[in-house]
């Protein structure tokens, strides 16, 4: 039920929107035209709960569907279709007020009950979505009245609101439906700024919502076209034909650069990348040894060769600029010597002279699992590969499906090491799931990742009130997870979205890239700005 | 003069204009037909570049996988190794994405790739690689990151009968980059099309659509015969009505067609301007050789009799240094010659009477100076005599050390001396009462004057008069004055030294001074020595440095004080030291 890679894919639909709350500024007249976007692959699923991939989880649920809060750039949780909460002294009892006037596309209004209804939905067990974790901290969930809903808790949970970012369904609507093929996936009814109107042949098109509480969007038409491929959709972004593609990949961007029509605005995805080791093999037991591994690999060689100097060293576990991050240098720098110094004080040496390192009769040998549908440059592995050979230590790459290396490796421990990326969306509670080792049995500690301090650390950081006290906890459990790694740590990548250069009112933020969709406008042709 | 030089320049003139205009003309009338032929030549020697260039990257990257074949095919190797070397070869060259070992029959048996179920080229060309043992190159391929891709294939043979193929899927960014780097004028761009009319590669990226849809173009008339071989150049006509001057070459090996197209309208801007470029250049030149005609004229014939004349009347002022500058290879640079071998005669004359001077200077210096060191040097000399005998008397090992350590100060100081005379050391001033300071000091004379039967008359008055001064430096003020005074005295006198406040200002400062003045009844210095004398090696002894007076001068004036001298012939001499009161 529990999908970690889905999680990160999905995460990326985050209801984000954020920060600009005044909405009543006066419409622009000129250059009412859409903007057409253009999409790989058909948007079968249009539904917060469901859509994992593609444009649809990325784009559309987010212009469609509002949830009770969104994340702002710095990933806090600010109003959105809940207007204010409160949690009381002990910690367990949230109750969220709703806005009021707020109504779903077809006209009917949002109530508390939808809330519950959707939350239901997510705790549904035959629904497999990324948020159903939230539901194992919740006890009851009760409707006060039309606009107010309590969740009574387990156990305190202070960032509870931040994980609300999810779409809110509308229950008269949805109700009695089969979320998984509900014909309401392709005709799908939320709060956002835009809403559905009809299929074409070969895409969509989306209307402006007129009564949308955030006020009315400037731009009446968004149209999606879908093509056969990511080469043909960036033919006709080249020829001027459409306004965007959304994300762009690295690549790509040195020719998108020189066009002068299009804009691209980038920032750190909130995903980092590990090389996450089998913490109970035998060869990962040793701090010492998994130290090693993170200095025997020169990162800075890698973001400049690799990733064109587009990525950026992991230092600590919290998004790069948020107040969760470390204020010292964690990161492991390049010393292969060191590395080997740390090998053999824990007993590795080539003693039968086979370039192989080993000890008492094992060697240093293991396989690193990756997602065949990740997102990975070859070379990157290679590199790794290389620079551990020259230690002595001898690594295969195997690529699998995500299904095949979640239920047969992940999920039964069968696996050495696994290359993998990390969400850090939100508050860094987020870390329990992976790294608390009461998650080993039960939760998405599949590396079997056990470490006392970093354990009370992430239970004291979850009961913890207070901000500043919290930002501290969890820089403590940076630093000693840093000390105690439990795989290479290696890279956060930026993330580019290009858009026409004409449109103005873009507000691009990790996490949040369409959080201000509905104040877009394009600059009149005469080139006269509002 | 002036009439021959201006006949001179107005020949000049005649001689070279009517030439020049000719050529000008002339080369107006044939340069709009030159200029286009030249850039064509142009643009085609930029296109050839390009094309060897990209030609070179080819073959090079073809040379990486023959260099894996022969490793491969020497040695026997297992997959896993052999994947190594592929996987290294891939980190190592950055435009290598895929490198795979096929085996005969055309099935990949080994890849650097983590992925699988690779499949080798099908195509045509790749099957007679294989037949023919040959290298391979495939079509371009975009791929869905936008990045223009070649499979380049190299064969492996063992007794000549083919072991398989190293296949390496190279990015050709670096071939976009070349072309898009040629910019010929505004709108010149290059193009590369393949052997199937495809676009590969253009410099302006609003073609990027078109290459990347892989769509046949068939829009240029040169592709045909460049495609078969030949270097070309034309005009032609494009769908929208432009007149473009085009250049191809094909590319070796690759049977691509590299193509440079710049407007027409463009190219002649270059021969109009050119045109305008010649006209401005034959006025130019016209003006360049009038201009040149008449400073030829001026520095040829006016400037060398001048300077001769100016020459002869500085020599006639006695300035001997001064040579003639003639440097041209006529009459006038022959007459300049004999002037300077003439001139340079009389200054060696000139020098050798300059360098008599010197040495007897020198030789001032040295006399001064062992009389002058002789006198300490013989003091140590005899207080070491005295070592043997003494040595165990306390009081003398204290009057030997500070003998010697005082003699020894003695004779640094006239080194110090010798180097003071071009810089001032740094002073390092302290209140002095100048009152008990000069008694002890004439105390210390008092044994010296009597030995030589000079008497001393001190006018000291009994008050106070504090100088901010530097101790030593006045010492050697005061042991310099009075040396100088006794020296005078040899046949005996009287030393008088008196010491007095100037209550009103000195020379029109308002700062109490105070005024010493040492008296001597020696013989005098005559006005001339009087002159010079603070200028160093000047002396009316025949014994020391004569650098006494200087030193104190310069030491005094240090203190913002002054020192002067009254002499009169057959009276004796008076040096007057003035010094700033600190307290007034």
């Amino acid at each position: 039920m529990k999908r970690p890679c889905a999680l990160l894919i999905i995460s990326l639909t985050v209801g984000v929107l954020n920060g600009c709350w005044t909405s009543n500024q006066t419409h622009s007249p000129a250059n009412n035209r859409p903007l057409i976007i253009g999409a790989f692959n058909k948007p079968s699923v249009i539904n917060p709960i469901l859509s994992t991939s593609g444009i649809s989880s990325f784009f559309l649920v987010d212009i469609i569907f509002d949830g009770l809060i969104r994340l702002d750039e710095n990933m806090i949780a600010r109003p959105s279709l809940a207007e204010s909460w409160e949690v009381s002294e002990d910690g367990l009892v949230w109750t969220f007020h709703m806005r009021h006037g707020v109504t779903f596309h077809d006209g009917s209004p949002l109530t508390a009950e939808d809330v519950k209804f959707t939350l239901d939905l997510i705790g549904n067990p035959i629904y497999t979505n990324p948020y159903s974790h939230i539901l194992s901290s919740i006890k009851t969930i009760e409707v006060l009245d039309k606009h107010t809903i309590e969740f009574t808790l387990r156990h305190p949970f202070q960032s509870l609101p931040r994980y609300l970012y999810f779409g809110i369904l509308p229950e008269q609507n949805y109700e009695g439906q089969d979320l998984r093929s509900t014909h309401l996936n392709r005709q799908p009814v939320g709060t956002g700024p835009y809403q559905l109107d009809h299929w074409v042949d070969n895409g969509l098109v989306m209307k402006a919502n007129d009564n949308y509480f955030l006020g009315k969007p400037r731009i009446q038409t968004i149209l999606v076209k879908i093509f056969e491929n990511r080469k043909a959709a960036w033919a006709k972004l080249i020829s001027g034909k459409i306004d965007s593609t959304l994300l762009i990949e690295s690549e790509t961007i040195n020719i998108i650069e020189q066009l002068s029509q299009l804009k691209l605005y980038n920032y750190i995805n909130p995903y980092y990348y590990l090389i996450v080791f089998n913490n109970k093999k035998n060869l990962f037991r040793e701090k010492e040894v998994r130290q090693a591994l993170n200095y025997a690999i020169d990162k800075n060689w890698l973001i400049e060769n690799i990733f064109d100097g587009k990525a950026l060293a992991v230092n600590g576990l919290a998004y790069p600029g948020s107040s969760f991050e470390p204020r010292e240098n964690l990161t492991y720098p390049y010393d292969p010597i060191k590395a080997l110094h740390l090998l053999i004080q824990n007993g590795w040496s080539d003693m039968d002279g086979d370039g192989i390192l080993d000890n008492s009769g094992q060697k240093f040998q293991f396989t690193i699992h990756l997602p065949a549908e990740g997102y990975y440059p070859e070379k990157m592995l290679f590199f790794v590969q290389q620079q551990l050979a020259e230690l002595g230590i001898q690594t295969k790459i195997k690529a699998s499906t995500l299904q095949e290396l979640l239920t047969n490796h992940l999920r039964q421990k069968q696996f050495d090491a696994v290359l993998q990326d990390f969400v850090a969306v939100g508050d860094p509670d987020i870390n329990y799931q992976f790294w608390s080792s009461s998650q080993i049995n039960q939760g998405f500690n599949f590396y079997s990742y056990r470490n006392t301090k970093v354990d009370n650390l992430l239970e004291i950081g979850r009961s913890t009130l207070h901000r500043n006290d919290r930002i501290k906890i969890y820089r403590l459990f940076q630093r000693e997870i840093f000390k105690d790694p439990p795989g290479i740590f290696l890279f956060w990548r930026y993330l580019n979205i290009v858009l026409p250069k004409s449109l103005r009112g873009v507000v691009i933020g990790p996490g949040a890239p369409f959080i201000s969709i509905h104040q877009w406008y394009f600059e009149p042709e005469d080139g006269t700005t509002l | 003069m002036r009439k021959i030089s201006t006949k001179l320049i107005l020949l000049l003139i005649a001689a070279s204009l009517v030439p020049l205009l000719t050529y000008g003309t002339l080369s107006l009338m044939t340069s709009r037909k030159t200029a286009s032929n030249l850039a064509s030549e142009r643009n085609m020697k930029v296109a050839q570049r390009a094309a060897e260039e990209i030609s070179l990257y080819l073959d090079n990257n073809m040379r990486i996988l023959k260099s894996i074949a022969a490793t491969i095919s020497r040695t026997p190797l297992q997959p896993r190794q052999i994947k190594a070397i592929l996987r290294n070869t891939i980190l190592e060259f950055k435009e290598y994405q895929i490198i795979h070992l096929i085996d005969p029959n055309g099935k990949v048996i080994v890849s650097s790739s983590i992925k699988s179920n690779f499949i080798a080229p099908t195509d045509e060309s790749f099957r007679e690689a294989l037949e023919k043992k040959i290298p391979y190159r495939s079509q371009v391929f975009i791929t869905d990151e936008l990045i223009p891709t070649i499979s380049l294939g190299f064969p492996m043979t063992k007794m000549d009968k083919l072991d398989g193929m190293i296949l390496g899927v190279v990015n050709l960014l670096d071939v976009w980059r070349i072309v898009s780097q040629i910019k010929i004028g505004k709108h010149g761009n290059a193009l590369i099309l393949s052997n199937t009319r495809r676009l590969l590669a253009h410099g302006d990226p609003s073609f990027l659509p078109i290459i990347i849809e892989r769509k046949v173009v068939d829009f240029h008339p040169l592709a045909g015969d460049v495609l078969k071989g030949q270097s070309v150049s034309g005009v032609y006509k494009t769908n929208d009505g432009l007149e473009m001057l085009s250049v191809g070459v094909p590319l070796p090996r690759m049977s691509w067609a590299l193509i440079i197209d710049q407007p027409l309208q463009e190219a002649f801007v270059e021969a109009r301007s050119m045109t305008r470029r010649l006209g401005a250049f034959t006025v130019v030149f016209t003006l360049i050789t009038c201009l040149v005609g008449f400073i030829g004229g001026r520095r040829y014939v006016i400037q060398p009799i001048n300077k001769l004349i100016e020459i002869t009347r500085a020599f006639a002022r006695g300035a001997l240094e001064e040579r003639v500058e003639i440097s041209t290879k006529d009459e006038f640079g022959e007459l300049g010659q004999s002037f300077n071998s003439m001139a340079s005669d009389l200054e060696k004359l000139e020098e050798k009477v300059k360098r008599k001077e010197r040495e007897a200077t020198l030789g001032l210096i040295a006399g001064g100076l062992v009389h002058d060191l002789k006198h300490p040097i013989k003091n140590i000399e005899n207080m070491t005599n005295l070592l043997d005998e003494m040595f165990e008397k306390q009081k003398y090992r204290e009057r030997f050390k500070t003998t010697v350590l005082r003699e020894l100060a003695t004779i640094n100081r006239y080194f110090d001396d010798l180097a003071d005379i071009a810089t001032t050391k740094p002073i390092q001033c302290i209140p002095v009462n100048l009152i008990e300071y000069l008694n002890q000091c004439f105390d210390q004379f008092q044994t010296a004057a009597a030995s030589q039967g000079i008497g001393l008359i001190r006018e000291i008055p009994d008050e106070a008069l504090i100088v901010s001064a530097d101790t030593h430096a006045l010492n050697r003020v005061f042991n310099n004055i009075v040396n100088n005074a006794l020296d005078a005295m040899a046949e005996g006198g009287t030393l008088k030294v008196s010491v007095r406040r100037l209550s009103e200002g000195w020379e029109g400062k308002p700062d109490q001074m105070a005024e010493v003045a040492i008296k001597d009844t020696g013989p005098g210095i005559t006005p001339e020595i009087k002159e010079k004398v603070f200028e160093g090696f000047v002396s009316s002894k025949s014994k020391g440095l004569g650098l006494g007076l200087s030193i104190a001068k310069k030491l005094t004036e240090a203190h913002g004080g002054h020192l002067n001298i009254q002499s009169f012939q057959g009276e004796g001499t008076t040096c007057i030291i003035t010094l700033p009161l600190l307290i007034s």
